[in-house]
């Protein structure tokens, strides 16, 4: 008897127990929330992606970008000269640290005298290095250490000497690497270049008024602002201190400069 | 067993595979054939009409979404799933109304009483309207005995109250759908 009363219900129908009720318009409900549904789970999954994503690469990107912070840091020399407006104490006990954020390289130099926070506003010399357009391949038989120092003077007062050096092997092209200003205050200009044969030590050093070439030729020709076709100066010895005089040429071949 | 609803013309397993790949022709091919059955489960449970239909709004979405889940053993193992999932549906309501759980007094120690002496000749909506006069916990029981076939142990794990106090609720479900037979003779 119980299944009869079961079976008496579902027999009746729909239509004579709830004659209002719309069975199309119950779907239309249930189809879109089905849909919405299937639109809210698909978004924590392509979110969940992106951040496997982003976790493997970030890994993989550090582990590129440590070998090239070390590179940075390693070429980075601060001049001990430096034009002092009564600010920066002795370099000795200065820190210097290196901060790579985004394509850039800051370079931090904060006096060691003075609390770091209270140094920020008024004598922090903030640096950007970036890697010159050009590259520079070195068709010697040497490797050769070339270093840009610049001048930076701040509206604040403070100015610095930045040296970046950057080494290439015989036959290996590289960016050099110097600061360009961009997204700074301060006003920057070339001091000198050297050239070092890193075996020898032997340097050439261009300034601003040397002979045959001055550091703002070559620096210019470095970062691409100007043709290349210039002698940069002479070595007196090869890499094995054997050979005579050398000269040192700089010319742009095939969208390269090249040492020669 | 086929179905020929809204141009789809698989078997009862084929509309589950291609409901479990989201086809929705599929889907409403299955609603439409067992939608009106639930319903009126659905208004057995709950008495208001718009409350009903929202609870089997979201019994549809469990079933749809739990679908891959799902073993098709025959025929009736669709609608025994789905009824399994509208009457919890249904029950979850109720308990999100918090039921109150008394123990009825007065109740004999055996009880032997059919359904049909009492409402067994009554038309599907007159015992529908009946029902829905009872209160919630009273209905809830008699559903679950009388209509679900359900022992008193099922119902009392399923509702967590002691058997006893099943017994007591059916009993007393009883009693008033008696007492309201008279007085709509009267």
């Amino acid at each position: 008897m119980k299944k009869t009363l079961n079976s008496r219900m579902e027999e009746a129908g729909i239509r004579e127990l709830m004659p209002g009720f719309d069975k199309e318009a119950m779907w239309q409900q249930i189809n879109s929330r089905m849909q919405h549904k299937k639109r809210v789970v698909l978004w924590p999954r392509l979110a969940a992606a992106c951040l496997l994503v982003v976790l493997c690469a970030v890994p993989v990107w550090l582990l590129t970008k440590s070998a090239d912070k070390k590179t940075i840091a390693d070429g980075i020399a601060i001049k001990h000269e430096f034009w002092h407006m009564g600010v920066l104490p002795e370099w000795s006990n200065n820190t210097i640290s290196v901060v790579h954020a985004g394509d850039k390289d800051k370079v931090m130099i904060t006096p060691g005298n003075k609390q770091q926070n209270t140094v920020h506003d008024s004598s922090l010399l903030l640096a950007s290095l970036h890697r010159s357009g050009e590259f520079v391949c070195n068709s010697t038989p040497c490797p050769l250490e070339i270093c840009i120092t610049q001048i930076m003077k701040c509206a604040d007062g403070t100015a610095s000497a930045i040296t970046s050096c950057s080494t290439v092997d015989p036959d290996q092209a590289r960016q050099m690497r110097f600061n360009n200003n961009k997204g700074s205050d301060c006003s920057v200009t070339i001091d000198e270049i050297r050239i070092k044969r890193v075996n020898t030590g032997e340097t050439i050093v261009l300034t601003g008024d040397s002979e045959p070439s001055t550091a703002r030729e070559l620096f210019d020709c470095l970062t691409g602002n100007a043709d290349c076709n210039l002698l940069a100066g002479v070595f007196n010895n090869n890499c094995d201190n054997e050979h005579g005089p050398l000269e040192l040429k700089i010319e742009k071949e095939g969208g390269s400069l090249i040492l020669e | 067993m086929r179905t020929d609803n809204h141009h789809i013309n698989y078997s009862e397993p084929e509309l589950i595979l291609q409901c479990r790949k989201g086809n929705a022709k599929a889907q409403k091919a299955i609603y439409e054939k067992y939608t009106d059955d639930m319903m009126i489960l659905c208004l057995r449970y709950i008495v208001n009409e718009q409350e009903a239909l929202e609870t089997l709004m979201d019994a549809w979405l469990s079933f749809f979404g739990n679908i891959d889940s799902f073993e098709w053993r025959g025929d009736g193992s669709t609608k025994a799933w789905l009824k399994k999932i509208v009457t919890n549906q249904c029950l979850m309501r109720l308990r999100k109304k918090r039921l109150p759980v008394v123990t009825p007094k007065d109740m004999p120690e055996h009880v032997q009483s059919n359904e049909d002496d009492i409402i067994g000749h009554l038309a599907a909506k007159e015992i529908l309207e009946l029902l829905r006069q009872l209160p919630d916990m009273h209905r809830t029981v008699f559903n679950l005995c009388v209509f679900e076939d359900m022992s008193h142990h099922e119902v009392a794990l399923m509702l967590g109250i002691p058997e006893s106090t099943s017994r007591s609720y059916l009993f007393r479900a009883r009693e008033i759908l008696k007492k309201q037979l008279v007085n709509t003779r009267i």
